[in-house]
């Protein structure tokens, strides 16, 4: 059996991240999986600009930030292999895949890191009552087919959700001939970026129905046509419906991090970011077995997938190397009134060298409030937010010394100013 | 000219077809839609049911015992899957348990051994179910109830009658049958087919296809049945829940599958021709109604909804008879359980029913056996490096949920009664049947269907006629 | 007069409040392409085009390309019209020029990666 010192499942931008960081932090023995035939992961089909800005400090389309991390891991003779399923990981850190060269082999590990990305939910879980016919598509689907592929899913089009992928699918695929006849939110608000809605939306004069959704899918073996109705607290409002032709729909309705294969061996998930849950140094409940970028939680910036991942790979570097403390005290980070979640879920001083940042979501949009940050109940600190929403991630910074000085848990909740 | 012509290529044509191909005669199975199996075999629960529940005497209670007994063969012969799981039958009110009492002693009588029944207190109930409701007070245990795969068990008695010597052909809609002298005249859209003797096993279309020609004393009515499936991480069930059944009917079962998901329904309600959409209504209903047998059910576990249409025949039992038209036979209204009953009607159809219309000489040739289906899954790791061996693209995986290889999608593709729709695959190797749904292999599944089929990836279609995931090319192509 | 704007220079989508009145004075942004985007959205609106062309022998059949700097809003189906007659050829290297000032607009088309 062949070993590595830290092998990394997924050739995406946070595996390449963290296989660089791991690389610069001196441990040499690295192997990164790829599933597809290239390195790059979704950031390939996202030929879109909007992706670098804190990382190259310039505005870059998603290949163009792929191709730099591509470079940089060949200039430092990482080795990686495409082509390549990981079937399964063990709690002894061996790793199992395939590929068509090698057949079925299985490797060992001193340290996983799983940046396996994140897949999109779709028509199953989401029960459209209907018909099942043709033409319903993940968004993420169809921008492989017509970005990498070159070919448009339909003519009319429909999307449900405003998830980022959507509204820039609605640009994509109108700037390339479909029309796009609007797009359906079922919340009161966007699950995506403003500058998407002003960018991919108002630009062309695509509608936005909020508080939307699509309450039937009409066409037997093909879509023909859907029906969209308001909705009320998601119970649809009688007599709002509007019936629209359509040959597609676009289902854009959220990401879930990947873990089929954490959950088989055992790595515990957060219900909310449907990640694993992961201390200070980013590792899971196996000891060894790091997460980070969409299979940790799924991330809104590209240069937050790499930032954290990065992290991630030095930590990995540092276990390797003997420089973690695994067995020490943590304090649990709780999600309190007002926000969904917090990553990592529990942090050790003894791990962090000044600072630690956390990324958060909250639950609604809110206007002029302050997190509120509590060491054991007592008021930390306070931080003005003048605009917060669902789908932008938010982050906050603490010091060793304030993780030190609360014994159980630090709570962060939003609070009305 | 054939000797036999099969309408429908469900459970029930299936496993006529088989039959038929032990002997030298000429026979042809013709099927409307572009796959086999598309409607009742398709959707339902999968079960091969004991045979408790049949009324005694009738022929739903016969075939039903004699087809349970008949499905290990058969599975072991064809390589179905069949997952013998055992079925309990849970009470929960005193009126419930006297049904019960009643339907132990219906098992009897309907020829279940001593061994294939037992009542079972809460707590033995309980201890085999741990998510098993609380208002359970009783069960009827059923060892002989299994789970199966219906569309593979169709799939391989199609593929094994193929390999001796039947004919498929798939997109023929029958519009017209006449008989002249000594022979029937089947006319379908496209084609005209002759053959000796007919056998109309076209499931919810049974009646309008005998009305064709023969006196048809039986109406058939689509009775809408709807499920949601739990992603298969979820192990719910051990075996198969059926609440005690009423005038109502059966009611809403927690099924678990072979492939590991759980399926949570069916509702039923007669329909005109609305039969395979889902509605709200009745996927609440299952909500509701599922609550008494079984708890903590995981809503978020959820990965699709469908709905199948069974064809509930007016006369209350199944119809297998010669209409007035000699040669013209009626195999209808195969509702449940007919997925179980389906090989041991074929047995008396074609031993029973064609042997008096034409001679039948043995198929010295026929083959009881299909080839093997690779499922990498079921398989040891040297099992996996040996097939590589042979066949790289045996250990490129292209489903990443399923762990579905090129090599057993391109098998599918190219068997006897093969895939050539992204569903076609989708049904026989499961390659997008997981939580993703498709999302990321669809694309790979596309392309290799498009490259096996020989033809352009704008004429790969999702499932039914004319239904082509890619509507255009890009940049004026 | 004020007007309210999302900036759409970075995702981090700040909200801007533009004075008309007063010279396009832009509040709200937290860095300079704020201000620039708040002030040339209500006089000039431009976007930056990102698409494919055809690539005959690479791994895909398209790649994407982008406009070397941003466009007119109302030019953009034009240059979308003059991407369909553009075929390469693998290899390609990133950032390569396809078209050079496209449509006049003086802005060139290039690749966004290689292959």
């Amino acid at each position: 059996m062949k070993n590595y010192d830290v092998v990394i499942i997924g050739g995406g931008s946070a595996g390449l991240a963290a296989a660089l960081e791991v690389n610069k932090n001196g441990v040499k023995n690295i192997l990164v999986i790829e599933r597809d035939q290239e390195l790059g992961g979704i950031l390939l089909q996202c030929i879109h600009n909007g992706f670098g800005l804190k990382v190259f400090k310039e505005e870059l389309t998603g290949p163009e930030y792929a191709e730099r991390f591509v470079n940089m891991l060949k200039e430092e003779g990482i080795e990686f292999k495409l082509n390549s399923m990981v079937t399964k990981i063990n709690k002894d850190k061996t790793v199992e895949y395939a590929n068509s060269d090698e057949g079925f082999i299985q490797i060992q590990a001193k340290a996983i890191i799983i940046t396996t990305g994140c897949y999109e939910r779709n028509a199953g879980a989401i029960s459209i009552p209907g018909n099942r016919p043709s033409g319903v598509l993940t968004a993420g689907t169809a921008q492989k087919y017509l970005n990498i592929d070159g070919y448009l899913v339909g003519k009319k089009v429909f999307i449900l959700g405003s998830g980022d992928i959507g509204l820039i699918m609605a640009r994509r695929m109108t700037l390339e001939g479909a029309e796009v006849i609007g797009v359906a939110e079922i919340l009161p608000f966007s699950g995506g970026l403003q500058r998407n809605i002003v960018q991919c939306l108002e630009d062309y004069n695509i509608p936005l129905y909020l508080s939307h959704t699509v309450t039937e899918i009409i066409g037997k073996d093909k879509i023909e046509g859907i029906k969209v109705q308001k909705v009320d607290n998601f119970v649809p409002v009688p007599n709002t419906e509007m019936e629209f032709e359509v040959d597609a729909l676009l289902l854009s309705v959220g990401l879930i991090p990947e873990n089929g294969i954490s959950e088989a061996a055992g790595i515990e998930l957060h219900p909310r970011t449907k990640g694993p849950i992961v201390n200070e140094s980013y590792q899971t409940n196996i000891e060894g077995v790091f997460a980070c970028g969409n299979a940790l939680h799924v991330h809104d910036l590209v240069d937050f997938v790499t930032t954290e991942s990065r992290k991630a790979g030095e930590k990995a570097a540092k276990y390797v190397k003997g420089e973690y403390k695994d067995n020490v005290e943590r304090i649990n980070l709780v999600a309190k009134n007002g926000i969904s979640y917090i990553v990592p879920q529990m942090v050790s001083s003894e791990n962090v060298d000044k600072t630690i940042e956390l990324f958060m979501r909250v639950t609604d949009v809110y206007k002029n409030v302050e997190f509120v940050i509590k060491q054991d109940g007592k008021e930390l600190k306070r931080i003005k937010k003048k605009h917060l929403a669902p789908a932008e991630m938010e982050k906050v910074i603490l010091t060793k010394s304030q993780i030190e000085g609360a014994n159980k848990e630090i709570t962060i909740e939003v609070e009305a100013l | 000219m054939y000797d036999v012509l099969i309408i429908g290529s469900g459970i029930t044509g299936a496993c006529i077809s088989r039959e038929m191909s032990k002997y030298q005669a000429k026979t042809i199975i013709i099927e409307k839609e572009n796959d086999v199996a598309q409607k009742a075999t398709l959707a339902n629960s999968a079960i091969v049911h004991s045979g408790h529940d049949p009324i005694p005497g009738t022929l739903k209670a016969k075939f039903n015992i004699l087809g349970n007994r008949m499905y290990k063969q058969m599975s072991e012969e064809l390589d179905i899957p069949l997952m013998e799981c055992g079925g309990l039958v849970v009470a929960t009110t005193l009126e419930e348990e006297k049904t019960l009492d009643m339907l132990y002693a219906r098992a009897f009588e309907n020829g279940l051994k001593k061994s294939e029944v037992k009542l079972l207190t809460k707590d033995e109930v309980k201890e085999k179910e741990p998510n098993i409701s609380d208002h359970v007070t009783k069960a009827l245990s059923l060892p002989s109830t299994s789970v199966t795969y219906p569309l593979e068990a169709a799939i391989a008695n199609i593929e094994n009658a193929m390999n001796n010597g039947v004919e498929l052909a798939t997109n023929e809609e029958v519009i017209s049958i006449v008989k002249n002298k000594e022979h029937f005249e089947v006319f379908t859209k496209r084609n005209k087919y002759e053959a000796k003797v007919v056998i109309n096993a076209s499931g919810i279309n049974a009646e309008n296809i005998s009305k064709m020609i023969a006196k048809t004393n039986f109406t058939i009515s689509p009775r809408k049945g709807e499920y949601y499936v739990l992603d298969k991480d979820v192990t719910l069930v051990n075996s198969v829940i059926y609440p005690t059944p009423s005038e109502k009917g059966k009611g809403v079962l927690v099924t678990p599958q072979y492939h590991g998901n759980t399926l949570l329904g069916p509702t039923s309600e007669f329909v005109e021709n609305d039969t395979e959409s889902t509605t709200k209504k009745g996927l609440d209903y299952i909500k509701v109604n599922i609550e008494k047998t079984v708890t903590n059910i995981p809503y978020n576990k959820i990965i699709r909804s469908f709905a199948g249409s069974r064809p509930t025949p007016s006369t209350k039992d199944f119809i297998i008879e010669e209409s007035n038209i000699k040669g013209f036979i009626n195999v209808a209204g195969i509702e449940s359980p007919g997925l179980t009953a389906a090989p041991a009607i074929a047995r008396y159809v074609v031993e029973g029913i064609v042997a008096n219309n034409i001679d039948l000489v043995e198929n010295k040739n026929f083959n009881p056996y299909r080839k093997k289906v690779i499922r990498m899954n079921e398989l040891s790791d040297e099992e996996k490096n040996e097939l590589y061996k042979r066949d790289s693209r045996f250990a490129n995986i292209i489903c990443r949920c399923e762990s579905i290889t090129e090599g057993e999608i391109i098998e599918a593709i190219h068997r006897n009664c093969g895939a050539t729709t992204v569903t076609g695959v989708k049904n026989r190797v499961r390659a997008g049947a997981g939580r993703c749904q498709g999302g990321f292999c669809q694309p790979e599944v596309l392309k290799i269907l498009a490259r096996e089929l020989k033809i352009d990836p704008m004429e790969v279609l999702y499932s039914k006629k004319d239904s082509a995931i890619l509507k255009a090319k890009t940049k004026g192509e | 007069m004020k007007q309210e704007l999302i900036c759409i220079a970075c995702p981090m989508g700040c909200h801007l409040e533009v004075d008309i009145d007063d010279n396009y004075f832009v509040t709200g942004n937290q860095c300079k392409r704020g201000e620039i985007y708040g002030k040339k959205e209500l006089t000039n609106p431009t976007r930056l085009i990102t698409s494919t062309v055809k690539i005959k022998n690479g791994i895909n059949n398209r790649i994407p390309v982008k406009s070397s700097g941003e466009v007119p809003k109302d030019k953009i189906f034009l240059v979308m019209k003059e991407l369909e007659r553009i075929e390469l050829y693998s290899p390609v290297k990133m950032n390569e020029v396809v078209i050079e000032n496209v449509c006049g607009l003086g802005v060139n088309i290039i690749t966004t990666r290689s292959m």
